[in-house]
């Protein structure tokens, strides 16, 4: 048997968490691409360029995951990811500022209602709005992103430090690439 | 003597390539940034494309925006529909709700508004009758027969759909919604199928977790006109889906393993 391959791109803002959650579901540690930012962003350490982990599933099977800085000035390497892609895993912070601009300028590259690609949404960070109900206005807001690209995608809170969070988003992507099992009533043309 | 002041406004359909969403928080990130400096609270709700705000704060404070607000060319047909002096602020801060047709928790929301307004409400002109009604209609609607169990949802004979993703301060995805929620979404799937498909290994889980999206308003239920002969799933195996399949089989094998090893708890 050839070997499988599968690429699951993670794009997110600075600070959401790319550089964790790879960290905390890869076998190998990514690669060691952080550097001090250069501007001050609120963090020490940001990663400069691609985040990149490997899951050895099987000695011929394999997931590959790619973190992708959320700054539309790195569409570049957004390109170079994205094609064939098993699943892409938007990863945004929640903020006081409800701050969602990054996600649309996302979507708006990505496309993925287009594509049809896989896409879960992961709202990190959520552990820091002050009660539920900032929460759920953050959701609201975010779901107005969603919208406006047409994409109709789970939202999931992750907090990327738990293995446990993070293997589900896994599980996630698993269940949103179950081959069409032609339940559906609609026309479907059979071949 | 601090104040309270509300009022309806409906936007202007943004132009030049801005999108209605992004126009509505630029207004709203404006209002919050200004309000804060003035130490005025209250709330912006949006439903559609009509606006309501209502302001606490100092009396000419509140007045500077009310002023400000009429200026704002993105929003038009401004009016007050409430202004009264208060002894104390019924909210904490400055806050954003967009209200959704088909969520509990935005009816009772506006409820609460409509409690906090009535008594001094004053909707002068047609419009703003138009504009409030539209907006608390939502409030006064009867909640759907099926709140109380004694009417549960018939799954028998029906065909199911989802038309979005449970949000997830209401549902968290867990393994089992993960198994159903694919089928469904944007799909018309006829419940006995589903059962057919064995997802789980006790009997009524799938009853319990259609139940789940039910009471979230995330699942659609409509009676099946006849039932449809059980047609063979999938027969000639693609070779991408086969890739697919041992791809998928070695991944859940990663992730059992993974959580049998523990390093985090539940
Ligand atoms: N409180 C909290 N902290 C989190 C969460 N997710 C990640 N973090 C922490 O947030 C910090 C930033 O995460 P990174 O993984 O470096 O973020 P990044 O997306 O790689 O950021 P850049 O590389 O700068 O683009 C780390 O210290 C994480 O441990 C979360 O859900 N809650
Ligand atoms: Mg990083």
């Amino acid at each position: 048997m050839t070997g499988i391959y599968q690429k699951l791109a993670i794009v997110g803002e600075v600070g959401a968490g790319k550089t964790q959650l790879i960290h905390t579901i890869s076998e190998i540690s990514p690669f060691m691409t952080e550097a001090k930012s250069s501007v001050d962003i609120g963090k020490e350490f940001t990663t400069v360029g691609i985040d990149y982990g490997r899951l050895a599933l099987t000695p011929d099977i394999a997931l590959g995951l790619y973190g992708l800085p959320g700054q539309k000035r790195f569409s570049l390497l957004w390109d170079m990811v994205n094609t064939e892609l098993w699943g892409l895993l938007l990863l945004v912070k929640y903020n006081d500022e409800l701050n969602v601009k990054s996600i649309a300028e996302i979507l708006e590259h990505f496309r993925p209602a287009e594509t049809g690609v896989p896409v879960v949404v992961g709202l990190s960070h959520a552990d820091l709005a002050e009660d539920d109900e900032q929460l759920n206005l953050f959701l609201d807001i975010l779901q107005f992103a969603l919208d406006e690209f047409s994409l109709t995608a789970p939202v999931v809170c992750v907090d990327t430090r738990d293995a446990e969070s993070s293997l589900g988003l896994l599980q996630l992507f698993d269940a949103l690439n179950q081959p069409d099992l032609d339940l559906s009533q609609e026309e479907h043309n059979v071949v | 003597m601090a104040k309270r002041i509300a009022c309806l406004s409906t936007l202007v359909p943004p132009d030049g390539g801005k999108s209605y969403s992004e126009q509505v928080f630029e207004i709203f990130d404006a209002a919050r940034r200004y309000n804060k400096e003035h130490a005025i609270v209250g709330v912006f709700i949006v439903y559609q494309d009509t606006l309501l705000n209502i302001f606490e704060g100092a009396g000419n404070e509140l007045a500077q925006v009310i002023y400000r607000s009429n200026r704002d060319p993105r929003i038009q047909q401004f009016s007050v529909i409430v202004n009264q002096d208060i002894s104390e602020t019924k909210f904490t801060r400055w806050n954003l709700k967009l209200i959704h047709d088909n969520c509990e928790a935005h009816r009772d929301y506006l409820t609460k508004v409509h409690r906090l307004l009535e008594q001094k409400l004053k909707l002068g002109s047609p419009l703003d009758r138009l504009r409030y009604e539209k907006l608390m209609s939502l409030q006064r609607e009867e909640k759907p027969p099926v709140m109380n169990d004694s009417a549960a949802p018939v799954f028998t004979n029906s065909l199911l759909s989802m038309k979005s993703w449970p949000r997830p301060t209401a549902l968290r995805m867990d393994a089992g919604l993960m198994k159903i929620c694919p089928l469904l979404i944007h799909k018309t799937v006829a419940y006995d199928r589903l059962k057919g498909l064995n997802l789980f290994s006790q009997n009524d889980e799938l009853d319990r977790r259609l139940l789940q999206l039910h009471n979230v308003n995330a699942l659609q239920i409509t009676p099946q006109a006849q039932a449809t002969p059980a047609r063979p799933i999938q027969t000639a195996v693609r070779p991408a889906a086969k890739n697919q399949h041992s791809f998928s089989q070695a991944l859940r094998h990663f992730i059992a393993q993974r959580r049998a090893k523990g390093g985090s708890k539940s």
